[in-house]
């Protein structure tokens, strides 16, 4: 298992280092040119509650969970 | 174990340290100020139904202070096959009262903290969530690392305690004017007792003990270790078409590993006054290593674990959804009204468990919103 955790952590370190490398490789991105980034259909924070909602019903009848931000708490229905 | 957990302690504070000591400037996340009230109704042909309602409001503070809060309840109704063999109640009913208070704060252009406070209230099941995060922009905003950490303590019919705490580390990339790219690896340990105190299980015995069947309660181990890795994928396909993509591997030490695959399209049409959208899911998980569907057991050899629980077994789950969202712009508040409906169906299969292989759901949902 610590294993696993060491992997992990070393796939996320990989990941801050290729994300790193790609934006400084890249050309800066200009404000006009983040309009599609920031649109609300690319925000992974838009309608908490129906996500949290969705996180819920799966955390409560899927034995996996975590990686996806927060489902509340409570057993649920099984 | 300890040495697990003393890495990941270890690995959390130094990233933790990292991203508060030498955050760069940066532009801060967008600041909203919304209210949303939302209905839903789960369906499964397994006699359950549930009946689920949510108010939720974030308010902007000047000053780079979001505050959030929202009230969830759900009313479960039941009458299920499982539930009946495993719980000896022909019908239940129960109510979850559940909240969460948030605040997040922009202490300077690029860096966000936050934390949040989420209660969960069941007749036989109380849980006190906690949370905090620190999220920093690098690379002229296009490299984003966050921590998110979480303490949560949980009652099992009022006295039984479930400590659980966990760390996330959150990355997310600007690959180009189109996409981002996300990255996030979860670690979290639970202890207490965690088994269900309303499931048994039969030990079918040989060996001449006299009783050749025992019942007794389910019994798992009382701590566990358990990780997720999430890779995603967010692009504009055009100006009007949005994806996202995501993909999640666990993995835990009671040998249950899964894997988990996402995808949803989204389309903007009527001058981005209609957005409707289509989801996709699979999942698919191992049972944990000392599931079994039947214990023939020779005495005195009783096994340390035994479970028959079917959510702790083989199991794999497929749903699809269709959403739609329609927003009218309000003049004089200055604000959108938003309304949404969603229908989802989700296909759940527990191909080694007998009293149920499989149950088939359906969830609706109706909300409305009102953003600024």
């Amino acid at each position: 298992m610590r294993r696993v955790l060491a992997t992990g952590f070393l796939v996320w370190a990989l990941g801050v280092g290729a994300g790193a490398a790609a934006g400084v490789g890249c050309a800066p991105l200009r404000p006009w040119e983040r309009g599609l980034l920031a649109h609300r259909c690319m925000d992974p924070r838009a309608r908490p509650e129906a996500r949290r909602a969705r996180l819920h019903l799966l955390t409560a009848r899927e034995a996996s969970r975590g990686g996806e931000g927060e489902s509340g708490g409570g057993c649920g229905c099984q | 174990m300890a040495v697990a957990a003393a890495a990941a302690r270890a690995a959390v504070v130094g990233v933790a340290a990292a991203l508060l000591a030498t955050a760069p400037a940066g532009g801060p996340a967008t600041a909203a100020t919304r209210g949303a009230a939302s209905s839903s109704v789960y369906w499964d042909d397994n006699g359950v139904t549930v009946v689920s309602s949510t108010v939720a409001a974030q308010v902007a503070v000047p000053g780079g202070l979001d505050l959030d809060a929202a009230y969830d309840t759900d009313v479960i109704t039941g009458a299920s096959v499982d539930a009946v063999t495993t719980a000896s109640r022909a019908t239940w009913n129960e109510v979850r009262h559940a909240g969460r208070l948030g605040a997040r704060y922009t202490p300077k252009p690029g860096l966000e903290v936050g934390a949040a406070y989420l209660p969960s209230f069941e007749p036989d099941y109380w849980s006190h969530g906690f949370s905090a995060e620190a999220h920093a922009e690098w690379l002229d905003r296009r490299l984003t690392t966050g921590l998110v950490a979480g303490l949560s303590l949980d009652r099992v019919q009022r006295i039984v305690p479930i400590r659980t705490v966990w760390a996330r580390l959150e990355l997310g990339a600007v690959l180009d004017a189109r996409t981002v790219a996300t990255l996030a690896y979860e670690v979290g340990r639970a202890w207490g007792r965690l088994s269900s105190p309303y499931l048994w299980v039969e030990l079918h015995l040989t060996g001449g003990v006299g009783a050749d069947l025992r019942t007794l309660r389910d019994t798992v181990p009382g701590e566990k270790l358990r990780h997720a890795l999430v890779a995603g994928v967010r692009r504009a396909l055009a100006p009007d078409w949005f994806a996202r993509a995501s993909y999640r591997f666990y993995a835990d030490d009671w040998g249950l590993r899964s894997h988990t695959g996402e995808v949803e399209v989204s389309h903007v049409v009527f001058d981005e006054r209609v957005t409707l959208g289509a989801t996709a899911r699979a999942y698919g998980q191992t049972g944990v290593r000392f599931w079994r569907r039947r214990y023939d057991v020779v005495w005195p050899d009783l096994p340390q674990y035994f479970t028959t629980d079917k959510l702790l077994g083989p199991m794999w789950s497929v749903g699809a959804g269709l959403r739609s969202e329609v927003r009218f712009p309000w003049r004089a508040a200055g604000a959108d009204l938003v309304f949404t409906s969603e229908v989802w169906a989700y296909a759940q299969t527990f191909p080694d468990y007998a009293p149920l292989r499989a149950r088939h759901a359906i969830v609706g949902s109706l909300g409305i919103a009102l953003e600024l």
